[in-house]
């Protein structure tokens, strides 16, 4: 078991599967943060920002419902991407493990 | 109180009819879910049987708390744009859960996030103090459910508060005891079906007296308060404490016992990941619908007439529904507000059960070696008594201003909890002692620096300075329960856990081995 274990660790499709998975998270945890601290940090410096129009509303609220908007995508985005890359990937390693 | 403005704070025929079928709608799910509550996994876990858009919808029951429904509608009416802000800062946690923490732990776990903080460790001392910042959390994060819910009962249907106190205390009490996760789940979908239900129809209809014309709602708002309403203001005053909560909130989540543990009635780590998207879905609609109702419930109802109920705004909501669709609709979203409570207690009073029985009792006092039903039987006991201790400091701090606390269980749960889950699920050289001193640094550091910070010291406390600067403790406790982890697994390594960590990565990654 032990030494199956050590080269499947080693198994190119388990490091792609790893070093993959990262990756999206990465990107898309640094997305989130982006967000919400530009968000913020507007919110906090750029005040008179605010009192802009656009559309007929104050330009706070369609940044604010973007904001809230995109967090759910994001996480829409990455389960998309898992069910159809991620699970492949976990397949085709627990495939292997299974024949030894 | 002006005589005929609303029926709120009265005992209406509607509310209790609600209340009473809510009641009988989820003691019969109780039943039907006591008879298929038997083993461990049924009372922790619902027998694994939950799909992942059921768990999606119990996930947003948990965190919508009558709180935030009623609360942040309440800041936005009152204090206009700075409510949004606050909203979003309660959402942004949910995507990092995904990202990071869901998929492993369902892999890694079996009924609570300390099995895997444990899992290559000392079971003893890391689950000791595992389970004691699990119950510390659930208990700040219980107080202000309790006395919120006492609160809210008698503005909204007159019972006295202590009677409120008990009732909640009783029927929550009654789901866990008797139907498990299993009926604590379900009574978490109904209520958040309920609860975006109703939300959407006090929006519809709002939006129905402006035509459908959103501009037109909030210049509206702007005619009346002027346009301070609709730009940032007090929230954002001191940028620092903005971020030191925005931090406490967003990884708080990923550390919260009662949403952790909802991870494990779900069969495998793609229902995991699919409910955490739903939840992410059904949240961040329904904050935007409590933006619209805030802004509606200023322009129609005014912040005069709800400040006269309440000052901090939390009245808007139902008050809003009163003056839209009548008593009959002000007794429905009364009766949702209630559910609410009920259901978020519940699943905080099972997290705290579950950390006594199955964390501290099971494996720490009996190292493993307790049967099924002693476990469960103390899981029961365990129930009994953090619902007596829910009723009992419910009654205790009923008057007192318990907001806070809410702010402190995300602290603790980020500081004391997330810290130790991630560096065990990630990092090959974490050791017991390392898992220790993360987790009693967060703890304490987190606790400690909330007593001697200006919400404390010059809101409760009324002194005229604070020696910690900030409001919220996230930014200094987080971080420095990462350094202690980090420096005490290098003092005292340990080569059993290094050594499992390649085993464990199968099963992080691939979900092999994973608890079925």
């Amino acid at each position: 078991m032990s030494m199956k274990r050590d080269e499947l660790l080693q198994d190119p499709d388990f490091v792609q599967l790893k070093s993959s998975k990262w990756t999206i998270s990465l990107i898309l945890g640094a997305l989130v943060f982006i967000l919400y601290y530009g968000f913020v940090l507007l919110m906090a410096y750029n005040k008179p920002f605010f009192a802009n129009k656009i559309w007929g509303l104050y330009v706070g609220i369609p940044i604010g419902v973007f904001v809230l908007a995109s967090t759910i995508l994001i996480t829409v985005v990455y389960v998309y991407w898992a069910n159809r890359t991620y699970d492949d990937l976990v397949a085709k390693v627990v495939e292997k493990l299974k024949k030894g | 109180m002006p005589e005929k403005v609303s029926a709120l704070g009265q005992v209406s025929v509607e509310t209790i009819a609600f209340f009473l079928f809510f009641i009988c709608v989820t003691m019969g799910i109780t039943y039907w879910a006591s008879k298929r509550t038997k083993t461990a996994k049924e009372f922790y876990a619902a027998g694994r049987s939950i799909t992942g858009f059921q768990n999606g919808l119990a996930l947003a029951g948990d965190y919508m708390s009558a709180a935030s429904f009623l609360g942040i509608a309440g800041l936005v009416a009152m204090r206009g744009y700075d409510g949004l802000l606050f909203s979003v800062g309660w959402l942004v946690g949910w995507p990092v859960l995904l990202l990071f923490i869901a998929e492993p732990l369902r892999n890694l776990g079996k009924f609570t996030y300390a099995d895997v903080v444990a899992y290559r460790l000392s079971q003893k001392p890391v689950r000791t103090c595992a389970s004691l910042a699990t119950l510390i959390t659930v208990i700040f994060y219980l107080i202000p459910q309790m006395v919120g819910g006492g609160t809210l009962i008698k503005l909204l249907l007159g019972f006295p508060y202590e009677l409120s106190v008990v009732i909640v205390g009783i029927v929550m009490i009654s789901y866990i005891l008797f139907g498990g996760m299993l009926a604590t789940t379900w009574v978490q979908i109904i209520k958040a079906g309920l609860l975006i239900g109703g939300a959407t129809l006090v929006v519809l209809l709002s939006l129905f007296t402006f035509n459908f014309d959103l501009p037109s709602l909030f210049n509206g708002v702007v005619a009346r308060y002027g346009e301070a309403a609709m730009l940032p203001g007090l929230l954002v005053a001191n940028p620092l404490d903005t971020i030191s909560l925005g931090i406490a909130l967003m990884i708080g989540v990923c550390g919260l016992p009662h949403i952790l543990m909802r991870f494990y009635t779900v069969p495998d780590q793609k229902a995991a990941r699919k409910s955490v998207a739903w939840a992410t879905g059904w949240i961040g609609y329904f904050y935007i619908l409590t933006f619209i109702i805030g802004f509606s419930a200023c322009s129609l109802v005014g912040r005069e007439v709800i400040g006269k109920f309440d000052k901090g705004g939390n009245m808007s909501a139902p008050l809003l529904a009163e003056a839209l669709g009548g008593t009959l609709f002000l007794g429905f979203l009364s009766a949702v507000a209630f559910a609410t409570i009920l259901a978020v207690v519940a699943g905080l009073t099972l997290a705290g059960a579950a950390a006594l029985a199955h964390d501290f009792y099971a494996n720490v006092i009996r190292r493993g070696t307790a049967t099924e039903k002693e476990s469960i039987k103390i899981a029961k006991l365990s129930t009994l008594f953090l619902g007596i201790i829910a009723i009992t400091l419910g009654i205790v701090f009923k008057g007192q201003n318990v907001a806070f606390l809410v702010g402190l269980a995300f602290a603790v749960a980020a500081s004391a909890n997330f810290p130790a889950l991630f560096l065990s699920m990630f990092w090959k050289n974490f050791s017991t002692g390392g898992a220790v001193a993360s987790q009693l640094t967060g703890l304490f550091l987190s606790v400690g620096l909330i007593c001697i910070s200006p919400t404390v010291m010059i809101d409760i406390l009324k002194y005229k300075e604070a020696i910690f600067p900030l409001k919220n403790p996230g930014i200094i406790s987080l971080p420095a329960a990462f350094i202690a982890g980090y420096i005490v697994s290098l003092m005292t390594p340990e080569k059993r856990a290094q050594e499992m960590f390649e085993d464990e990565k199968l099963r992080t990654y691939l979900g092999v081995g994973a608890e079925d």
